[in-house]
């Protein structure tokens, strides 16, 4: 028996979780023993729903980096999460390692885990990298912006990778390290690297990207039951505490449809109140793969794992993408001509940006042509080429790679 | 020889972790291993990481809910902790549970940690409450309102607390665990240390307290290093998130006595503003017993420890609470008559006269001499000693 932990550190949402879960599943089946350290304990408890796998809280930083502007690349994004600090940062650090030290994991699995990351590399721990393309960055020095529509001066990119790769070595010193990174992507370095997605999803252009197929949890889940209501059967997935909210429950009611809403965090009560005849809402997990083959457009905000799903399953959308990371597969999708994007700043008209799209029929063609070119991802791929890779990762064979 | 995990889920700041210290290095002198769970991970680098104890992070909520108003009771702790919905209180219990299982304790010493008590119910471990009154609330059913929400409703409390009781029992089910009828029952374990002095009890009416004498770390941190050698020197223990830290600063330097600041992890760059010949300021902890001894004054938000150390000192307080536990606190020493609560907002006069007032007064400084004088028997090496003491029974225990 071997034990993998899989490590999320940072990031909302559901799908850090279901990304893992169904190799997890695979993994324990064949007798190992797998733990969770998530950032969200209440959210993951919820995903998982009838499976009890064992979860830790991963370390956080709860402390506050006020007045940062925008994130233009990765170096920035960790400033906003305790990176401006080398003691604060191996303060995190060293939780991971006393986390490793207690569990003792054979292999790590780090969905956006920079320093779930670090510390592996300190206790020369195995370890891979999951993800998205936008959790697992290229090698590139300085690490690159992320908003490529935007100018963003070399200087500044330079700046925020000399700050964050300076307090990361002194974290690193800290903590007993021998070895210096030279470049802040070295922090990537892993025995493994499970790209989770397929070039036409990558939130980068790469050219040296091994793919491994989009990952997330279609099975998990309840039933979903749709109204009894004549027109298209529309599937809406937000954040119950998206701001828009109302506003687009309210041209939804206006349509000839049948609505199918999970809104996950919707406060307690209010999904009644905007339940009608046509509209049908559940704050709980619904079983996806019967969800997608149901419905005729899926309406998200554009995290990757539901709008891989939907393609997956031939199915075109309507993406309102909230953050930078949704912005970038909700174009990639545009660009695929499966999807329309709605600027969430403008006064979308969302009824008519639906009745667009299904019926203009080259909307779902090009979301089944992307269904039968991957046809072989969505049921028991690509789980068990990563659940085999991790057990190949996980006999002890070869040493892990330390720094 | 045992395991002991020290739970520290609501430990904001450093001060429950400091306190906790030395009780850590009692136990393991005796030969037992240790662990904590943190909420904050920072605080136990500057004071356990020295020691060699390894901490984990504490399940934690995120997002924090900041839709309720500042509670009134412990129960409406609990409530802004996710309490009032069983999905989010499942997932902490869950994590804890896991912790729990991994590590595997002896005992479990819960400071000031509501969800790690409901988490090791029906658990074969020992269990212990480790705290200021704050984080001990009597055993009452409802528990009772903080003192200075004396006008708290009754009834609502009542009611929060029979919503929590219900989602704490839901959650207790699914694990099979022995359900609670009040909060108070999450509170009922193998040993109540209460860690204070009944004058500094957040709390009055217990039946029956043993008071085991407050917890504070006094000798960890840098040796202070004043800028001038006048007097009166002010030590002044100020949070940079404090809502009035930069109208305290000014008020500070505008007196122009030796003034030293500890503002634990501020920024160098929001420090620069304050550039004065009397002021100096320490980020990381200073030696709390040493810096007291040297000050004539000691200003703080009316922490416990801190204001614990400073009384033990014979120093008297000017205090800025900014929570409803630093409230009961400050309210305390007003009430003793060591020190006082400054005004704040429109028409209050500014600080530095309302400081100046203070230092000037001299019944502030005798009532915190009297203090000094009441517990001149306190001897911490002595109430280490019984606590490790009665934790080790527990361990050798049947």
């Amino acid at each position: 028996v071997r034990r993998l932990l899989f490590a999320w550190e940072l990031g909302g949402g559901a799908g850090h979780v279901t990304r893992f879960l169904p190799t997890a599943l695979i993994l324990r089946e064949h007798g190992h023993e797998v733990v969770f350290a998530v950032r969200d304990l209440p959210r993951t408890k919820v995903v998982l729903g009838r499976h009890h796998l064992p979860l830790l809280q991963s370390p956080m930083w709860v402390r506050e980096n006020p007045g940062l502007p925008p994130a233009m690349s990765y170096p920035e994004l960790l400033l906003r999460f305790g990176y401006h600090s080398a003691s604060d940062l191996a303060a995190m650090a060293r939780g991971w390692l006393t986390l490793y030290e207690m569990v003792h994991p054979d292999l790590v699995v780090i969905d956006h885990g920079p320093t779930a990351l670090i510390a592996a590399m300190v206790a020369g721990v195995r370890r891979a990298t999951i993800g998205t393309g936008f959790f697992i960055p290229p090698r590139l020095h300085p690490m690159p912006s992320f908003r490529p529509w935007l100018d963003v001066s070399a200087d500044r990119l330079q700046r925020a990778e000399r700050e964050v790769l300076d307090v990361v070595n002194e974290a690193l010193l800290a903590l007993g390290a021998e070895r210096k990174l030279t470049v802040l992507a070295e922090l990537f370095d892993a025995d493994e690297a499970f790209l989770c997605t397929v070039p036409e999803l990558d939130h980068y252009q790469r050219a040296d990207g091994h793919y491994w197929g989009p990952a997330f949890d279609a099975l998990g889940g309840d039933e979903p039951q749709w109204p009894l209501s004549e027109g298209p059967k529309i599937f809406v997935y937000m954040p119950g505490t998206w701001a828009g909210l109302n506003r687009l429950l309210q041209e939804l009611s206006d349509m000839r449809a049948s609505v199918l809403l999970y809104l996950p965090g919707l406060a307690l009560g209010s999904a009644e109140s905007y339940a009608g005849p046509a509209m049908r809402v559940s704050a709980r997990p619904l079983r996806m793969t019967q969800v997608l083959r149901e419905c005729d457009i899926v309406v998200c905000h554009a995290g990757h794992g539901t709008v891989a799903a939907a393609l997956l399953a031939g199915r075109p959308l309507l993406v309102i993408p909230e953050q930078v990371e949704q912005f970038l597969v909700a174009r990639q999708v545009v660009k695929l001509g499966a999807a329309k994007m709605v600027n969430p700043d403008s006064r979308p008209k969302f009824q008519r940006l639906i009745d667009e799209i299904l019926s203009h029929g080259e909307f779902a063609e090009a979301a089944r042509r992307f269904a039968t070119k991957y046809s072989r991802f969505g049921q028991a791929e690509p789980y068990r080429s990563i659940a085999e890779r991790c057990e190949a990762l996980m006999t002890p064979a070869t040493r892990g790679r330390g720094l | 020889m045992g395991r002991v995990l020290f739970a520290c889920e609501l430990a904001y700041g450093y001060g429950r972790i400091a306190g906790a210290l030395p009780v850590a290095i009692g136990l393991r002198e005796r030969g037992h291993q240790i662990m904590f769970a943190v909420r904050d991970l920072t605080a136990a680098e500057w004071f356990l990481a020295p020691h060699g104890l390894r901490a984990v992070q504490a399940p934690i909520r995120v997002p924090a809910d900041d839709s309720l108003s500042e509670p009134r009771a412990y129960s409406e702790i609990l409530a802004r902790l996710g309490y009032l919905d069983v999905t989010g209180l499942d997932g902490l219990v869950v994590g804890w549970r896991t912790l729990l299982h991994e590590f595997a304790p002896d005992l479990l010493v819960a400071n000031h940690s509501p969800t790690a008590l409901v988490a090791s119910r029906g658990l074969t471990v020992r269990r212990v409450v480790l705290g200021d009154g704050f984080s001990s609330p009597p055993r009452t059913m409802p528990l009772p309102g903080f003192p200075s929400h004396a006008d708290a409703l009754l009834s609502s409390l009542a009611e929060t607390e029979t919503r929590i009781v219900e989602n704490i029992n839901a959650v207790l089910a699914s694990v099979d665990a022995p359900s609670i009828e009040a909060v108070a029952d999450l509170l009922g374990v193998d040993e109540d240390f209460l860690c204070t002095f009944p004058e500094l009890d957040h709390y009055s009416g217990r039946s029956a307290p043993r008071y085991w004498g407050p917890l504070f770390v006094a000798s960890e941190g840098a040796i202070p290093v004043w800028s001038s050698g006048g007097h009166p020197r002010i030590f002044a223990y100020v949070g940079p998130n404090h809502p009035q830290f930069d109208t305290i600063l000014r008020g500070l330097i505008e007196l122009s006595w030796p003034v030293l600041v500890h503002a634990p992890g501020v920024a160098s760059s929001i420090m620069r503003r304050y550039r004065s010949s009397c002021l100096s300021v320490a980020a990381e902890p200073v030696h709390m017993a040493r810096v007291t001894d040297e000050s004539d004054v000691v200003v703080c938000h009316a922490g416990h420890g801190t204001v614990a150390v400073a009384l033990l000192g014979g120093r008297p307080l000017v205090l800025f609470p900014r929570s409803a536990e630093q409230t009961m606190t400050a309210d305390n020493i007003v009430r003793y008559g060591a020190g006082k609560s400054v005004l704040q907002g429109p028409g209050a006069p500014s600080v530095r006269r309302q400081v100046q007032a203070i230092v000037d007064d001299p019944r502030y400084a005798k009532r915190s001499q009297e203090f000094r004088a009441h517990y001149g028997a306190f001897r911490r090496e002595e109430q280490i000693q019984a606590i490790t003491a009665r934790c080790a029974e527990l361990l050798a225990g049947p």
